[in-house]
């Protein structure tokens, strides 16, 4: 070989090592936010654990948030609500007063909504709303069908999941609060797999920034996102591959009920929105990743509402061997019921994976 | 006289870059090796080849495995330096990536690579590639068509 040839040789190596891994690059990134094969993304420290205060109960779930507050109600203690600031210091507890009395009471749950807040039971079915200023509630329905979920959507519109009579099917409806005599609902948001009660059980969110509804099934890979009059808007996919619930159910003996035959495959335990993200927490460990960080910690996994998007997964670090049971996303804090205490995380802005790692502020990392 | 000299002077740098290289592979494939498991882990979380973590992690040990092989072999020592140089390119644009274009910059490699920081993994890499490049420009002629 004369020098010549060498020196070809040379930068034809050099453009075919440096195109090899430049579209590698694209590649990968591409399939990684658009068709994720289940391989998570861990950016460090992104969200960092802030302050934790101890509730002395672990019967509180989270209520809702506003006016630089996090309100927290409590199923032991069914009409006390109690207010923490952001930074987790200080507490307040009310005691909501019911206008009427005259109602059975089971398992009544609050929902904080901007001023308002609504005391709701799903099985008998009654919602009551206040306003916060005083806590002091006024019947507004108490008929109808029954209900599952419910989250308000503005004062007079709420989004809840009812079950339907005799079949005991999940349907996602609204009801409002000044006509409470039109039931309304929408057929085909949830899609019946094989019994439509196990199958499409989920939780149900409001996102007031995008003005959408957001369902996340809890037994598959999928989420439904909904405009307010409860047209479908699109239907995303998390990252694991579970498309079909796995649930295995039996009739009890002498009985019409139903229950596992086997326990049931959790895809998506716990979520939360906010802003442009939907925040799930996963029940499934993905490929190449660190069994000790799922002995040790819940995994959140952030996805873009805006486009469907998989961004980034972080783990919210369990208590005294205690995982977390729910989650409240509010801008960049993140809280997180878990055991007797609540955490506080921040979140920070590289959770969106969209820009250079030199472009995101404060974030220099070795 | 001053020819012969030059040459066996040549042959003596390319011997020695072939035996760093040699050495620095069998280490780099063989440390993978040892901990698969913790190497492909390592790959997933990588921002920039995470999808394909899974035929990566055996064939850049493999390339590393067979490019000692060819180094050693003194016959096909010229294609396993043009390998060596490619190889080493492709590390040197994955960590210049990782440090201007990625969306994170991830914990770093294993072994005793570990020890350093990205930057200085970066200048390491320079470094090795323009070895190569200089062993391919001084291999000698001869060297190539010997056959052994």
């Amino acid at each position: 070989m004369n020098i010549r040839i060498k020196i070809v040789v040379l930068l034809i190596s050099s453009i075919f090592g440096i195109g090899v891994v430049i579209y590698l690059f694209k590649q990968s990134e591409k399939i990684t936010h658009y068709q994720n094969r289940f391989i998570r993304r861990f950016p460090p420290h992104v969200a960092q654990e802030i302050s934790q205060t101890d509730l002395k109960f672990n019967s509180y779930y989270f209520a809702g948030h506003g006016n630089g507050n996090i309100y927290l109600g409590n199923i032991t203690a069914p009409l006390q609500i109690l207010a923490l600031d952001i930074a987790l210091k200080e507490n307040h507890v009310y005691t909501i007063e019911l206008k009427e009395k005259d109602l059975a009471f089971r398992a009544p749950q609050i929902r904080v909504f901007k001023n308002n807040f609504y005391v709701f039971e799903g099985h008998v079915p009654y919602v009551y709303k206040g306003s916060i200023d005083n806590w002091i509630a006024s019947k507004r329905k108490n008929s109808g069908y029954y209900f599952a979920h419910f989250e308000p959507m503005d004062s007079v519109e709420m989004v809840t999941r009812y079950i339907m009579p005799k079949s005991g099917e999940n349907l996602i409806g609204s009801l409002n609060l000044r006509d409470t005599t039109e039931v309304h609902y929408e057929q085909h948001l949830l899609e019946k797999q094989f019994d439509g009660v196990f199958d499409t059980d989920g939780s149900l969110h409001f996102n007031k920034e995008l003005q959408r509804v957001v369902y996340v099934y809890r037994y598959r890979n999928e989420y439904i996102v909904a405009h307010k009059n409860l047209e479908l808007d699109y239907r995303g996919n998390t990252i694991d591959t579970i498309s079909i619930a796995h649930v295995k159910l039996v009739r009890l003996k002498n009985s019409t009920q139903k229950t596992f035959a086997e326990p049931p495959l959790v895809v998506n335990k716990t979520s939360a929105v906010d802003s442009n993200l939907l925040y799930v927490n996963s029940g499934l460990p993905g490929n190449y990743e660190d069994e000790n960080l799922w002995k040790a910690a819940s995994i959140v996994d952030v996805y873009d509402l805006t486009n469907g998007t998989y961004r980034s997964s972080f783990p919210i670090y369990n208590i005294n061997g205690e995982t977390m049971k729910s989650m409240l996303v509010v801008g960049q804090f993140l809280y997180a019921l878990i055991g007797e205490k609540i955490v506080s995380y921040k979140l920070l802005e590289p959770i969106n994976q969209d820009k250079k790692a030199s472009e995101y502020s404060g974030m220099v990392d070795g | 006289m001053g020819l012969k000299l030059n040459t066996r002077f040549r042959h003596t740098i390319v011997n020695v870059i072939c035996w760093i290289y040699a050495l620095l592979f069998t280490y780099a494939s063989m440390s993978k090796l040892l901990d698969f498991q913790n190497f492909r882990i390592q790959l997933g979380q990588s921002p920039l080849i995470s999808s394909f973590a899974d035929w990566v992690s055996i064939v850049i040990p493999a390339i590393e495995f067979i490019i000692v092989i060819l180094l050693l072999a003194t016959r096909f020592r010229s294609i396993g330096l043009i390998a060596t140089y490619t190889l080493m390119v492709m590390f040197t644009t994955y960590i210049y990536i990782i440090l201007n274009y990625s969306t994170f910059v991830p914990c770093s490699c294993g072994g005793i690579l570990e020890k350093m920081t990205w930057k200085q993994h970066l200048t390491f890499n320079i470094v090795f590639v323009i070895l190569a490049g200089v062993s391919i420009v001084l291999i000698p002629r001869k060297h190539v068509l010997t056959t052994k």
